[in-house]
């Protein structure tokens, strides 16, 4: 498949935009689940997926094959979301640390945020709570969770969408998902 | 209430990860059956976990490949679909794929039992009540001929390929073919017969 894709890539670098078709379709569907995870917004979320694609499109020629052709578009997908996030929530600090294993700080974090009014109404499922949830969470978390838990990917491959050591993106992971299951037992219990 | 061993937290996280070993999962286990603290931790993950893999699920909506395709900034699209399928028969093949991917090709070749011919020359005799296609001897059918869910018998002579898709071509021995001659009856070979067929149809 790596090989196959490489082919794909190498076409569409020579200005064969009908590879890139091929491309879109393999990987149409991991792009636009983290898109719509990270956002929460359907419509949004194609939105940035679709611009996930014109631009590996454009820049196709910086991409040397250092990474997996995959690894490349998480990278161009989370960067993408992320600024859209920035700009929707232009007082949200990054940088706050969240301190403790217990992930206290976090928690009332989650606990507080705002819910997503469009969301909340239409949809009611376990799931979708759960995606609410994720939605909730500091990007940097939110991240290193879907990446792991969603698309599967191994801690080092996380670590190279990030551009964080491995250990930091295990620690991401372990808050995160602190972080989530307490919420998400109080949705439960709640029931 | 809380555990006092916090190495079965870690333990845990071990577990859920799928890094712990036989003895590893073996000890929590036996943790577990008496510590409700953790048993409930361990429970709520794995619950949580199995809901975050649900979200594999979400697909990209319908339209989506069109949409990005018609962002780029592309231009003599129909010419160069034509070239890349000629020259790359390994990318096609992939291409390939996709559409038999797609339900609707399956249930196509499935359903399909008309029996339809494809041709531009009036000598071609079409037998419907036996789903037979004839070239009459000393007849000359310019031009490709095409028949679904039929055979064909040559008699006479065909300048141009013949396609027989779930049918037999019989051949009489002063029939002729001038051009390629095959039989379809896989759906493999129809769905790429089939995607062939599009993109050369689509520059004329
Ligand atoms: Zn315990």
């Amino acid at each position: 498949m790596e090989t196959f894709i490489k082919s794909l890539v190498s076409r569409v670098k020579e200005g064969d935009h009908e590879a890139f078709e091929g491309l879109v379709e393999l990987f149409k569907d991991k792009i636009y689940r983290l898109c719509y995870r990270m956002v929460g917004n359907r419509h949004e979320a194609e939105d940035l997926a679709q611009e996930t694609f014109v631009r590996a499109y454009t820049k196709i020629n910086q991409y040397n094959g250092e990474y997996k052709f995959s690894t490349w578009l998480y990278r161009i997908a989370t960067n993408l979301c992320i600024d859209r996030l920035r700009k929707k929530k232009p007082d949200f600090s990054l940088d706050a640390e969240v301190p403790g294993a217990d992930g206290a700080t976090l928690y009332s974090q989650v606990a507080t945020a705002e819910p997503l009014p469009e969301e909340a109404v239409v949809e009611k499922e376990k799931h979708d709570q759960l995606q609410q949830e994720i939605i909730k969470l500091p990007e940097k978390y939110r991240t290193a969770i879907l990446l792991k838990y969603v698309e599967d990917l191994s801690l080092e491959e996380i670590g190279k969408i990030m551009d964080l050591p491995v250990p930091t993106v295990k620690t991401r992971i372990h808050r995160g998902r602190e972080a989530l299951k307490k919420v998400f037992r109080m949705v439960t219990k709640s029931r | 209430m809380s555990c006092e061993k916090e190495i079965y937290m870690s333990l845990i996280d071990k577990v859920l990860d799928h890094e712990a070993s036989e003895e590893e999962q073996y000890e929590l286990r036996q943790h577990m059956s008496h510590c409700d603290f953790c048993r409930e931790h361990f429970t709520a993950m794995t619950e949580l976990l199995d809901e975050l893999r649900e979200a594999r699920h979400v697909t990209a909506p319908e339209g989506f490949t069109e949409s990005v395709m018609s962002r780029l900034p592309l231009s003599a699209t129909k010419i160069k679909r034509r070239r890349w399928f000629q020259k790359h028969p390994v990318l096609t093949a992939a291409s390939l794929f996709f559409v038999l991917m797609s339900a609707s090709v399956l249930a196509t070749w499935n359903e399909g039992n008309e029996l339809s011919v494809e041709t531009n020359s009036k000598h071609v005799k079409v037998i419907p009540s036996s789903h037979l296609v004839v070239v009459p001897k000393g007849e000359t059918v310019k031009g490709d001929l095409i028949v679904e869910n039929g055979d064909v018998r040559i008699e006479g002579k065909v300048e141009g390929d013949v396609v027989v898709i779930k049918g037999e071509r019989y051949m009489a021995s002063a029939g002729e073919v001038t051009g390629d001659s095959k039989e379809i009856h896989q759906v493999v070979d129809w769905a790429w017969y089939k995607l062939k067929h599009l993109f050369i149809s689509e520059d004329r």
